[in-house]
């Protein structure tokens, strides 16, 4: 089977209206969005963004997400330690849904963007599909490891109503916050499509697609 | 447009759609990426925004729980929740809670209502092309529905040192993330550019 792609054909794809144009064309013909063959600098970014939120993670494991100020006692707790506390309390069920969104999550991410990378460094194209597959499932779940930043943005609010206790956001909310995001944004600057391209010239035959 | 040829967005291909209609599925032969996925017309998308955006103000401004702590009580709203946190000095944080959880699903929602209305009225797709640009650049960052889990999760938390109850603004609140889902699940932004087809 033999594939002609928006490349060969010298086209692009306008990502917000479906649109095919020239790839000579910078705005959209149909909606005049700014159109981009691919995303620019899209591994660079997705290196710079994933390498960026390792670094942030260390950190946000290291330091505590909040601290509880009781009767004069100041307690710490990292994300770890309240997974723990979770599961000696028998709420396991709570428990499991913190370590997985805390921890789980963020590095099977990280993990599948940095083998999404390899997939285009190497020019695995026979892990294209499974590549895009998990694109896809990161896309769905990324969002998932901010629940312990909600939950400690809501306690430290909610617990301001009343001066018996006090909590407040250790270093490591701002930390996990950040990591979280540059994730996101790695996510979203990575471009499937660089999984693919140059399929044609590791298989000699599919060379005769290309027009001029 | 869809109709003749499209690309793939995740592999790149070159896709010929001789037979293009807006009630099914298509997706890629390489990558099997579905590329068109059908909405519903804009008068279903148009009634459960509205319906969502109803249940956005009890959710946001009445009590979503009421703590007990040695006799004194006190509601919680979403409204306070999302107030107060400024007060913490992590004011990054508070941004990053309060617009992903609850102010880019509300944006979103009042993006596809003024999307679908102004089509309704006969406005030119083209005229309205910079609101679905910043649908498209928002939706990834709408987070409501982990949100609301961590609700759960910081009631189940605080039950250690307070009684708790469920107050009727959570409730809502998950009222208005149901309907929030079912808003934007039927909200194809692409069928914008294909009216001559939703029409038939
Ligand atoms: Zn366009
Ligand atoms: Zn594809």
């Amino acid at each position: 089977m033999t594939w002609k792609t928006d490349v060969s054909e010298e086209k692009s794809l306008c990502r917000y209206c479906g649109h095919v144009q020239e790839d000579t064309v910078s705005e959209c013909l149909q909606c005049g969005a700014i159109l981009h063959q691919r995303i620019p600098h899209s591994i660079m970014l997705t290196w710079g963004y994933a390498l960026a939120a390792v670094l942030f993670l260390i950190p946000a494991n290291l330091f505590p997400m909040m601290v509880v100020t009781a009767l004069g006692n100041d307690e710490g707790s990292t994300i770890m330690e309240g997974v723990i506390y979770f599961f000696k309390h028998g709420e396991a069920a709570i428990g499991a849904i913190i370590f997985i969104a805390s921890v789980a999550v963020p590095i099977f991410k990280l993990a599948v963007l940095f083998f999404l990378l390899a997939i285009v460094h190497l020019k695995r194209h026979d892990k294209a599909l499974l590549g895009t597959k998990l694109f896809h499932a990161i896309h769905f779940i990324g969002k998932w490891s901010m629940l312990d930043i909600f939950v400690v943005a809501l306690m430290v609010s909610i617990v301001q109503f009343q001066s018996l206790a006090s909590i407040h956001t250790g270093g490591a909310a701002i930390a996990f916050a950040s990591a979280v995001v540059f994730t996101i944004i790695a996510t979203e600057k990575f471009d499937p499509r660089t999984m693919w391209d140059e399929i044609e010239n590791t298989k000699g035959d599919y060379q005769c697609v290309r027009r001029l | 447009m869809v109709r003749g040829q499209t690309a793939c967005g995740d592999c790149g291909i070159i896709i010929d759609v001789d037979d293009f209609d807006t009630t099914h599925q298509y997706s890629c032969p390489r990558c099997h990426s579905t590329f068109y996925r059908p909405g519903e017309s804009y008068d279903l998308v148009i009634m459960m925004a509205i319906t969502s955006m109803l249940f956005f103000v009890p959710a946001f401004f009445l009590p979503i729980m009421t703590l007990e702590i040695m006799g004194q009580s006190h509601s919680v709203t979403l409204f306070q929740a999302v107030w107060f946190f400024v007060n913490d000095g992590y004011i990054v944080i508070a941004i990053i809670a309060a617009a992903s959880g609850v102010l880019i699903p509300l944006a979103l929602l009042g993006l596809i209502l003024m999307m679908a209305i102004a089509l309704k009225i006969g406005y030119d797709p083209r005229s309205i092309s910079y609101l679905i640009r910043l649908y498209e650049r928002f939706s990834g960052w709408s987070m409501a529905e982990v949100y609301l889990v961590s609700i759960f999760v910081a009631m189940i938390k605080l039950g250690g040192m307070a009684e708790l109850s469920l107050e009727f603004g959570l409730f809502s609140f998950s009222s208005f993330l149901v309907t929030f889902y079912i808003t934007i699940t039927w909200f194809n932004p692409h069928d914008l550019w294909n009216q001559d087809d939703l029409e038939n």
